[in-house]
């Protein structure tokens, strides 16, 4: 497998903007050559669905049964396929549905499995130790760094809460996620521009509140 | 929105399908799960086909390689290794065990009936293989055979008669040359020749409508005819729709979708003696 760093080898979009997808699904249902339509299907669509589950933190083996059993699904259910809609953005509902039982089975699993004490792991069968603060150590500042740390906190909060709703949004993806102008954009649906424009005065508007606690506010 | 949107959701959201009190709650929802708005991120690369940054792209051996694997599971030849398992494990259910546990014991009460109840079972299966062989073989032959003879008839040489006509209204062509225009009786097939005046407009194809004389519906149709040094040359499909008697043939030019009549031409086919 090659690192991905270039766009699609093929535009699936012809110049009229419909789907090729919905046009082998158009051959598809009305029998004509339905292996080979199916063919060019799983042929143009198998590398989406294949990263979709190795960003999703699969391994290739199982990205690989995964992406199978989707083109599964999709042949299973093709006939059904309205073709108002477009191929791609079904084609990722059924994507999700089994990533999502996946996850599911997973964590039943997870949750059948055999309990473990927490302190049977940290100190051995039978317990020692003083119990969670054992566990959890605070290796931080004194008390008076965290009462100013949770004053920040504290003061951004609600410094945030004032600010209109799609800006604060805006924000906290940026901020929280460090997610990039065009991702923001994609989540709010808004343009680039706009995302820019809301950080732009959230900052403006931030800094005038909170200059007293942050000495520089970046995002 | 506290519960987590469906894809179903994702996808009406992405295209501007839900309420606006639905989108707004649904904003504020993938604010804050980071699960929800990476599968919104999926689906924008879905959409746009575009895989993830960082995303392995396959090779077209990798993914021919994916295809083969996957054709025997779309036709159900081949089971996944989990369902293998899981069918190995499987246990009959519990009324069809207790069937199976009555008719046992029934079966051991009688070892000769024991024995009539397999034996005949096994022996009418193979008489039912034989009987279709049997039969495939029999209509096999009889298919073969009408293939053959039709086989036979096209590849045995016509005698083909070529009748070279010329316009109806041409004064070189009298009652002494209509030896030129008749098919004699024993021709199996026969193939016209309508000759093009030079000085008519010329077309992209032509058709011919062939009539008997007298007869409202034409007997045949010839389409996609080409001048050929001034002449439309076809074999007619079928002696056996032409019995003896006059006919006339119409000849039409085709261009841009239009149909036009060119010339009349008429012959005649004997009648045997």
């Amino acid at each position: 497998m090659e690192p991905h760093s270039t766009s699609p080898t093929s535009d699936p979009s012809s110049p009229s903007g419909e789907s090729s997808g919905n046009r082998w699904v158009e051959q598809w249902q009305q029998g004509i050559d339905p292996e080979e339509s199916f063919r060019q299907i799983f042929h143009q669509y198998y590398r989406l669905v294949f990263s979709f589950f190795v960003k999703k933190g699969f391994s290739a083996e199982e990205c690989n049964d995964l992406a199978q059993e989707t083109f599964l699904r999709v042949h299973k259910s093709l006939a059904t396929f309205r073709r108002e809609s477009r191929f791609e953005t079904w084609l990722f509902q059924i994507s999700a549905n089994i990533y999502r039982n996946t996850l599911r089975a997973q964590s039943t699993r997870k949750r059948d499995a055999p309990e473990v004490s927490l302190t049977d792991v940290i100190d051995g069968p039978g317990g020692g130790g003083g119990g969670e603060s054992d566990i959890v150590q605070d290796e931080g500042g004194g008390p008076l760094e965290d009462l100013l740390a949770d004053e920040r906190s504290r003061m951004l909060h609600e410094a945030l809460q004032d600010l209109p709703s799609q800006m604060r949004r805006c924000v906290i993806l940026r901020v929280d996620r460090d997610l990039k102008y065009r991702e923001i954009a994609d989540i709010m649906l808004v343009s680039i521009d706009t995302v820019k424009a809301h950080l732009f005065q959230a900052r403006q508007l931030l800094k005038v509140r909170l200059a007293d606690y942050f000495v520089d506010l970046n995002f | 929105m506290d519960e987590h949107p469906t894809p179903e959701t994702l996808v009406a959201y992405h295209a501007g399908e839900l309420p606006a009190d639905e989108q707004e709650a649904l904003r504020d929802h993938l604010t804050l799960c980071h699960d929800c708005a990476d599968l919104l991120l999926d689906l924008v690369s879905f959409a746009e086909f575009t895989p993830p940054e960082q995303a392995p792209i396959l090779v077209d051996s990798e993914v021919e390689g994916a295809w083969q694997r996957f054709q025997p599971r779309l036709v159900g030849r081949e089971e996944p290794e989990e369902r293998k398992e899981a069918l190995r494990e499987e246990k009959p259910a519990p009324a069809v065990a207790q069937i199976g546990e009555r008719r046992r014991r029934d079966m051991k009460h009688d070892e000769s009936e024991l024995a009539v109840v397999n034996w005949p079972r096994k022996v009418w299966t193979a008489r039912a293989i034989a009987a279709t062989l049997f039969l495939g073989v029999i209509a096999l032959s009889l298919w073969t055979g009408a293939l053959y003879q039709r086989l036979g008839e096209s590849l045995r040489p016509h005698s083909s008669v070529p009748i070279d006509l010329v316009p109806e209204d041409n004064a070189t062509r009298g009652p002494e040359d209509e030896s030129e225009s008749t098919v004699p009786p024993n021709a199996e097939t026969f193939s016209i020749s309508l000759r093009l005046d030079s000085s008519w407009k010329e077309f992209g194809t032509y058709e011919a409508e062939i009539f008997n004389a007298g007869a409202i519906k034409p007997s045949a149709i010839i389409s996609g005819l080409l001048n050929r040094e001034g002449v439309c040359f076809f074999d007619v499909p079928s002696r056996r729709d032409f019995p003896p008697g006059r006919y006339l043939v119409d000849l039409y030019g085709i261009e841009g979708g239009r149909r036009e009549k060119v010339a009349r031409f008429k012959f005649q086919i004997a009648a045997p003696q």
